[in-house]
C-alpha cells in the first residue's frame, strides 16, 4: 500500500457541496437581500441599492454606534479573558497541590450556558435584592455598591466580569496545552544560565505557545464579534441602547420586520469578521513558518 | 465489497441529512410545542395529566399550544383551561414569554412557520396588520362565527382587517392605568387632593420623597409601563394642538415638532433624575409591586382600578386607595382605549376544529362570568352578554369627575398609526434620554423615522407621497 498516496479530489465533494449549500449561498444571498427593500409587510422584494447602507449610517438611531459597540465588546472582553487565562495557566502547570481540582472548577463555568449564567448574574447583580450589593453592605462595605447593570459606568464592566467569569477556564485549558508542550530542559538550560522568572517567562514561555494565543484570539475575536447571549440576557442592549451590539440590532431590526436593514447590518458583521479573520490567519501562517 | 458498503453508507447519510433538513408537512401541535424553548406553567401541565387520567375514551385527546406574553394571563385563564380540559379532553399547553421579546419572537414564529395554535397579540385598530404581519396569511377568519358578537363592536375593528375577523379580545372596559395611589398615606402626608398638573405631582412627590417613600413607583424593567405614561395621555397632546392624530396619520406632521410631547418627556426626565420614580426603577421589575404598594414603599403607581383590590388582598393592608388621571403635561384627559390583548389562531393549526371550541367555550355567558369572577385586578368585562359587573366605588367616583368631553380622544397608541407597533423601541429611547445618552427630541425624531419606515414598507400612499 502506497501510504504518501493523496486522497482523490473527489473526496473533498460532499464537504465542499454542504459549505457552499448551508453557508455560502446564504451568506451571498444575504449580501443580495441587504440591497433590496425585504421587509415582513410586504410579498413584492424590490432592490434600492445601497440604501440599507446609507440609512445604517445616517439613521437617527444610530446602528453605527453597535457596530462601536461590538468592536469595543471584542477588544475589551479578549483582553480581560486572556491575561487572567494566561496567568492562571502558568500557575497551575506547576506542581501544586490539587492542580487538577482547580482546573476543573475553572473550566466549569465554560460548560454552563449563557442563558442559566445571565440569569443567574442578573439576580446576583440586582440593585436592590443582589446577592453582591447585600453582600458588600453587610461586609461594611456599602459605598461599593453600584446599579450593576443600569448605570452607564458599570454596565460594560459587569458584563466583561460576567463573560470573563465563564470564559477564562476555556482560554486557560488552551493555554495549558500550549504549556505542556514546552520541554523542561528549555527552563533547566535556561536556569542555568542564571534567567530569572520573568526572562524565562518572556524568552520561553511566551514564544513557545504562540499557537496557543493564536487559537486564544482568533476564538475571542470571532466570538466578541458575533456575541449576542451575554449582552441580550444581561441587559437586552440597555440600559436604553447603552450596551447594544450589531447582533442585538439585527435581531430588533428583524423582529421589527425590516429584513433588508436587519441584513445589511449583518453584512457588514460579516465583512468586519472576514476581514479581521483573514488578517490573523495570515499573520498565523507567517508565524509557523517561523517556527 | 468495501466500495459498495461505503456507497451505501454515503447514500444513506445524504439520505438522513436531506430528510431532516426537509420541511416538515405533518406534525402535532405537541411537536411544536416541544421545539419551543418557552416556560410551561405547572398547573396547565398539572391540569393536562389529570385530565390525560380522567378524560373519558370519547373525550379528545388534542393537546393545543398557546403563546402568551408574561403577564396577560392568569388564575382566571388557567381555570377556564382546566374546565374547558375537563369538559372536551383537549388539553392546552401555555407558554408563556417575557413581555419585552413577545411581539419579536410571535413574529419570528410566523414568519417562519412555527408558531403555536394559538397566540395573543396586542393589538388596535391600526396595528393589527404590523403587529401580525398579515393576518390573512397567518391566522384563522372567524367572521361567520356567532361568538364573534360577544365581543362590544367597538372593540370589533381591533381584530378585524380587511372585513374579516380575525381574534377574540375580552378585556374590561375600566379607565386603564391610571394613577392608583395610597389616599390614607396622602392624608396622613397632608395631601388633601390628588394632583391635576405636573406643578401639583412634582410638589406631592417632593413631600412624599422627603419621607424615604418612594412617590411613583415605575417598574422600569419590565420594559413596557415607563413609556405607556407617555402614550397614554394622547388626550393632552391632540388637546394642545388639535388636528393632531389626523396630521399624524396622514404624514402631515411629525412627533418631532410638537412641543407638548417635549414638555412631557422633559418631566419625566425630571421626575427621573429627582430618584421619584425609585432609585433604581429602570432595573426593577413589577414582580413585587402589590407589596410594595401596600406596605407603603410607594405612594402611587400607574394602573388599572382593579389594582386597589389586588393591592389589599396581597398585603392585607387597611389603607384607602384612589384614582386620578396621570397629570404629566397637565392631563385631564380620560385614557380612551378600546385595544388590548387579544387571542388569534395560527391558520396553518392542524386542529382548526379544536380551535373553534375553544373560542366557542371562552365566550359562553357562564364561562365569561367565570373570568370576571376570578381576575383580581378587572371589575367589569366588555361584552354584549349580559353577566354580574363588579365596578368598584373608587373607578365610579373618577368617572363622576371627568368631564365627558375628555373621553373622546383615544390614547396615543390606539389612535395613532405604526406607534404601537415600536412600543418596546420607545421604552429603549426613553431610557436612553433619561441617561442623558440622547435628547427628548431624538426620542421623539426616531419614533418619526420608524414610522416613515413603517409607512413606506407597507405602502401607505400618505407615506409614498
Amino acid at each position: 500500500m502506497n501510504k504518501s498516496k493523496i486522497y482523490p479530489t473527489h473526496f473533498i465533494l460532499i464537504a465542499l457541496v454542504l459549505y457552499i449549500v448551508f453557508f455560502l449561498a446564504p451568506a451571498l444571498l444575504g449580501i443580495y437581500y441587504s440591497l433590496t427593500d425585504w421587509n415582513a409587510y410586504s410579498k413584492e422584494i424590490k432592490f434600492v441599492g445601497i440604501k440599507n447602507y446609507i440609512d445604517m449610517f445616517t439613521s437617527n438611531q444610530n446602528y453605527f454606534y453597535t457596530i462601536k459597540n461590538t468592536i469595543y465588546f471584542t477588544v475589551v472582553s479578549n483582553i480581560v479573558k486572556l491575561v487572567p487565562a494566561l496567568a492562571l495557566a502558568i500557575m497551575l502547570q506547576e506542581r501544586l497541590r490539587g492542580r487538577n481540582i482547580y482546573r476543573t472548577i475553572l473550566f466549569l463555568p465554560s460548560v454552563l450556558p449563557f442563558l442559566i449564567i445571565g440569569l443567574i448574574f442578573r439576580s446576583i447583580l440586582h440593585p436592590s435584592n443582589g446577592l453582591l450589593n447585600h453582600f458588600l453592605t453587610n461586609v461594611g462595605l456599602e459605598a461599593l455598591t453600584k446599579s450593576w447593570l443600569i448605570d452607564l459606568q458599570t454596565v460594560w464592566p459587569s458584563i466583561f466580569g460576567v463573560d470573563a467569569w465563564r470564559g477564562i477556564g476555556y482560554c486557560m485549558t488552551i493555554f495549558l496545552a500550549g504549556l505542556q508542550t514546552i520541554p523542561r530542559s528549555y527552563y533547566e538550560a535556561a536556569e542555568i544560565d542564571g534567567a530569572n522568572y520573568f526572562q524565562k517567562l518572556r524568552y520561553i514561555t511566551l514564544p513557545m505557545i504562540t499557537s496557543s494565543i493564536m487559537v486564544n484570539l482568533v476564538f475571542g475575536i470571532t466570538y466578541g464579534l458575533k456575541a449576542f447571549d451575554i449582552v441580550f440576557v444581561l441587559t437586552k442592549g440597555g440600559p436604553g441602547r447603552a450596551t447594544d451590539l450589531v447582533t442585538t440590532a439585527v435581531f430588533s431590526t428583524y423582529s421589527s420586520g425590516n429584513y433588508g436593514l436587519a441584513t445589511a447590518l449583518n453584512t457588514v458583521l460579516f465583512m468586519i469578521t472576514m476581514l479581521v479573520g483573514t488578517l490573523i490567519v495570515l499573520r498565523m501562517s507567517k508565524l509557523e513558518v517561523q517556527q | 465489497m468495501k466500495k459498495i458498503l461505503a456507497i451505501m453508507m454515503m447514500i444513506m447519510m445524504m439520505t438522513t441529512l436531506l430528510a431532516a433538513c426537509a420541511k416538515k408537512t405533518e406534525g402535532t401541535a405537541e411537536d411544536t410545542t416541544a421545539q419551543t424553548d418557552s416556560t410551561t406553567t405547572t398547573d396547565t401541565k398539572e391540569a393536562t395529566k389529570e385530565a390525560e387520567t380522567t378524560a373519558p375514551a370519547e373525550k379528545s385527546d388534542v393537546t393545543l399550544s398557546m403563546m402568551v406574553s408574561q403577564g396577560w394571563l392568569d388564575d382566571k385563564d388557567y381555570g377556564l383551561i382546566d374546565m374547558f380540559t375537563e369538559e372536551t379532553g383537549i388539553q392546552i399547553d401555555v407558554q408563556v414569554t417575557p413581555a419585552d421579546q413577545y411581539h419579536d419572537l410571535l413574529k419570528s414564529k410566523l414568519t417562519s412557520d412555527t408558531a403555536t395554535d394559538l397566540f395573543w397579540s396586542q393589538v388596535n385598530p391600526f396595528a393589527i396588520k404590523t403587529e401580525l404581519i398579515d393576518p390573512e396569511s397567518y391566522c384563522m377568519d372567524f367572521s361567520e362565527e356567532e361568538w364573534i358578537y360577544t365581543m362590544n363592536p367597538a372593540r370589533l375593528p381591533s381584530v378585524s382587517y380587511n372585513g374579516k375577523v380575525y381574534g377574540l379580545m375580552l378585556w374590561h372596559n375600566s379607565p386603564e392605568f391610571v394613577m392608583v395611589y395610597n389616599k390614607t398615606l396622602f392624608n396622613e402626608l397632608g395631601i388633601t387632593k390628588a394632583p391635576t398638573t405636573y406643578a401639583e405631582l412634582l410638589a406631592d412627590c417632593k413631600t412624599i420623597d422627603a419621607k424615604g417613600i418612594i412617590p411613583w413607583f415605575v417598574p422600569g424593567a419590565d420594559g413596557w409601563q415607563h413609556q405607556l405614561a407617555f402614550f397614554q395621555i394622547g388626550g393632552v397632546y391632540e388637546e394642545s394642538a388639535p388636528g393632531l392624530y389626523d396630521a399624524l396619520n396622514t404624514n402631515k406632521m411629525l412627533f418631532q415638532d410638537n412641543e407638548k410631547m417635549i414638555e412631557v418627556l422633559t418631566q419625566m426626565k425630571e421626575l427621573s433624575d429627582n430618584g421619584y420614580f425609585g432609585k433604581d426603577w429602570i432595573g426593577t421589575d413589577s414582580s413585587n409591586m402589590n407589596n410594595i404598594m401596600g406596605e407603603r414603599q410607594a405612594a402611587m403607581v400607574m394602573a388599572n382600578p382593579g389594582q386597589i383590590a389586588a393591592i389589599k388582598e396581597a398585603t392585607g393592608t387597611t389603607d384607602e386607595y384612589g384614582l386620578f388621571l396621570i397629570p404629566l403635561g397637565d392631563n385631564q384627559n380620560y385614557p380612551t382605549n378600546p385595544s388590548g390583548p387579544a387571542m388569534f389562531a395560527n391558520k396553518n393549526s392542524q386542529y382548526p376544529e379544536e380551535v373553534k371550541m375553544y373560542y366557542e367555550f371562552l365566550t359562553r355567558q357562564e364561562s365569561l362570568q367565570y373570568m370576571l369572577d376570578n381576575s383580581p385586578t378587572w371589575t367589569n368585562l366588555d361584552v354584549t352578554l349580559p353577566i354580574d359587573q363588579h365596578y368598584i366605588p373608587e373607578e365610579e367616583d373618577l368617572m363622576t369627575r371627568i368631564d365627558k368631553s375628555k373621553m373622546s380622544t383615544p390614547v396615543l397608541q390606539t389612535g395613532v398609526k405604526y406607534v404601537n407597533e415600536q412600543w418596546m423601541d420607545v421604552g429603549k429611547d426613553m431610557i436612553s434620554y433619561f441617561m442623558d445618552q440622547i435628547t427628548a427630541k431624538d426620542v421623539l425624531i426616531n419614533l418619526d423615522e420608524r414610522r416613515n419606515e413603517m409607512g413606506t414598507v407597507q405602502g401607505n400612499p400618505d407615506w409614498a407621497k
